[in-house]
């Protein structure tokens, strides 16, 4: 007869154990699987109300002191701009946090691994095999399609992959909400590359649209990776059929794509005789709207997911367990 | 065997099941990402090469040009195709007839060609000039590179390095002339589209 283990931590735990699903648990882990995280949800939306606090500060500053960098103040400026984002959240995360943290090797890690996937995998086929600035703009159905094809799958499956493969399977992966968090962590890690490629390419960056710019890139990232989070926080602790991760990834996908397209239509306007030719304000407010929405969805989706666990455990007759054992 | 079960799932799958299930999953994740990049490299091809039908010279050469480039059809050059979105200098295909009488050299019209170029443009230089087959039948092909100056003072933008290929494809009483001109960094990019362009024209 097979013998029963925690699917976490792979100890015995005998033929009474809990199970969600299919998968049993020891008691400690049943509890953390269950567990609510509030602290995830005041960090996610410190992290939104932070980004658009600096947003408006960089804004206010240039705004009154006529602030005019080039060389290389300029690009060190954009160097400290890009990893900002991932600065606020790391903070806002640990800040929250404190009673039971993550721990920070394995954030840092996750987000490194982002990065680092971003930079030799995801950049170079999105830019250079795909070369998708030459034939996307050609049409708005291969903008629309090419973006969700090649940009959301790439990306989205890179960041996934960063989780999958390096923290999912291990001891500290062990509540639903850590794909959400890990996913979080893999997507500012690559937003971070996105945004240090676009403001060294460059050679510095327009402060005021470039902090908008490495905004936007970082909340979306960060919500479609969070997304994808989920379906994994969800498949590892439950029953979850065959398309249940492959569904999450594609729809992770379709929203990076279509944001993609969106923010594209969005920020870009007709030349006129004063300039312009791109608004990045649009982008923001749909980056904002976006990430605001993912993270109230996933929350509510978590909770509910955890109360039906304890709801059903109750019913059973079993110990729900309270926090961590 | 008292099991608890602690959720709307109820399906109580053994560890060993929900293990191989991980595993399939896994695999299907990649799978759907390499249909999607499959499906994303056909867009790619199917944007960046769909072509456009032509016909010039009262219906007499017609042929395929590239959709989203820009079409002029005069005297000389018959047709001229421009991609308007390539950069300072306009990747262009261009197609032309000369009268060649059936005992002439078929490179007399290239050099004509290069002569014409020479006066017009600045530093103007052959690279090389092969026999090569199209469609069963023998090409001359010249390779030549030229520098481009706006010449226009209210204009500041550096001179472009432009490489360009004469295909002379030679047809009874005339030769059938396509030029292919590129700034040298994206010539090899452009290439396909004068392959493609070759491959279609039928007189």
């Amino acid at each position: 007869m097979e013998e029963v283990t925690c699917c976490v931590c792979r100890r015995p735990v005998g033929a009474d154990a809990k199970r969600i699903g299919g998968r049993c648990f020891c008691a400690y882990h049943y509890a953390k699987a269950t567990q609510e995280r509030p602290s995830v949800w005041r960090a996610g939306l410190l992290q939104i109300v932070g980004l658009l606090a600096f947003v408006l500060l960089v804004e206010l500053v240039l705004g009154l002191t006529d602030l005019t960098l080039d060389g290389w103040p300029l690009l060190i400026a954009g160097i400290v701009l890009s990893v900002v984002p991932a600065l606020l959240w790391l903070f806002f995360f640990y800040q929250q946090d404190r009673l039971e943290p993550e721990p920070k090797g394995a954030v840092l890690g996750v987000f490194i691994l982002g990065a680092l996937l971003a930079q030799a995998l995801g950049i170079p086929l999105v830019e250079q095999v795909f070369d998708v600035r030459r034939w996307l703009p050609l049409g708005t159905w291969s903008h629309v399609l090419g973006s969700i094809l090649v940009i959301g799958f790439i990306q989205e499956f890179l960041k996934y992959a960063a989780v999958r493969y390096a923290i999912y399977p291990t001891l500290e992966f062990d509540e639903r909400v850590d794909g959400i968090v890990y996913g979080t962590a893999a997507g500012l890690g690559y937003a971070m590359v996105l945004n240090l490629g676009y403001v060294l390419d460059i050679g510095g960056v327009d402060l005021q649209a470039g902090v908008i710019r490495i905004v936007v890139t970082a909340l979306a990232q960060a919500s479609f990776a969070g997304l994808s989070g989920y379906f994994l926080g969800r498949a590892k602790f439950e029953d979850e059929p065959v398309w249940w991760l492959p569904g999450g990834l594609s729809l992770a996908a379709l929203l990076n794509g279509l944001f993609t397209y969106l923010r594209g239509e969005l920020t870009t306007t007709g030349l006129t005789l004063s300039g312009g030719g791109v608004n990045p304000w649009p982008g923001l407010v749909l980056a904002a709207v976006v990430a605001g929405a993912t993270f109230a969805l996933l929350s509510f989706l978590i909770r509910r997911a955890n109360r039906h666990t304890l709801a059903g455990a109750d019913a059973k007759g079993s110990v729900a367990p309270e926090g961590g054992v | 065997m008292s099991v608890s079960e602690g959720t709307r799932h109820s399906s109580g799958v053994s560890p060993t099941t929900a293990r191989r299930r991980d595993r399939w999953a896994d695999w299907a994740v990649i799978l759907l990402v390499v249909v999607a990049l499959g499906l994303g490299l056909l867009l790619r091809e199917m944007t960046l090469y769909r072509y456009d039908a032509f016909a010039v010279a009262d219906g007499d050469i017609s042929g395929r040009v590239p959709a989203n480039w820009l079409r002029e059809y005069g005297d000389d050059p018959l047709l001229r195709a421009r991609d308007p979105r390539s950069g300072a200098f306009n990747t262009a295909l261009l197609l032309r007839t000369r009268p060649l009488a059936a005992e002439m050299d078929p490179t007399l019209p290239l050099q004509s060609l290069a002569l014409e170029r020479a006066g017009a443009v600045t530093a103007y230089e052959t690279l090389e000039t092969d026999e090569v087959a199209v469609g069963g039948r023998t090409a001359i092909q010249r390779t030549f590179t030229y520098v481009q100056a706006d010449r226009n003072p209210y204009v500041d933008r550096l001179p472009v390095v432009v490489k360009g290929v004469d295909l002379a494809l030679q047809d009874e009483g005339r030769v059938v002339i396509v030029t292919y001109l590129a700034d040298v960094d994206t010539f090899d990019e452009g290439y396909r589209y004068f392959r493609d362009f070759v491959e279609s024209i039928e007189f």
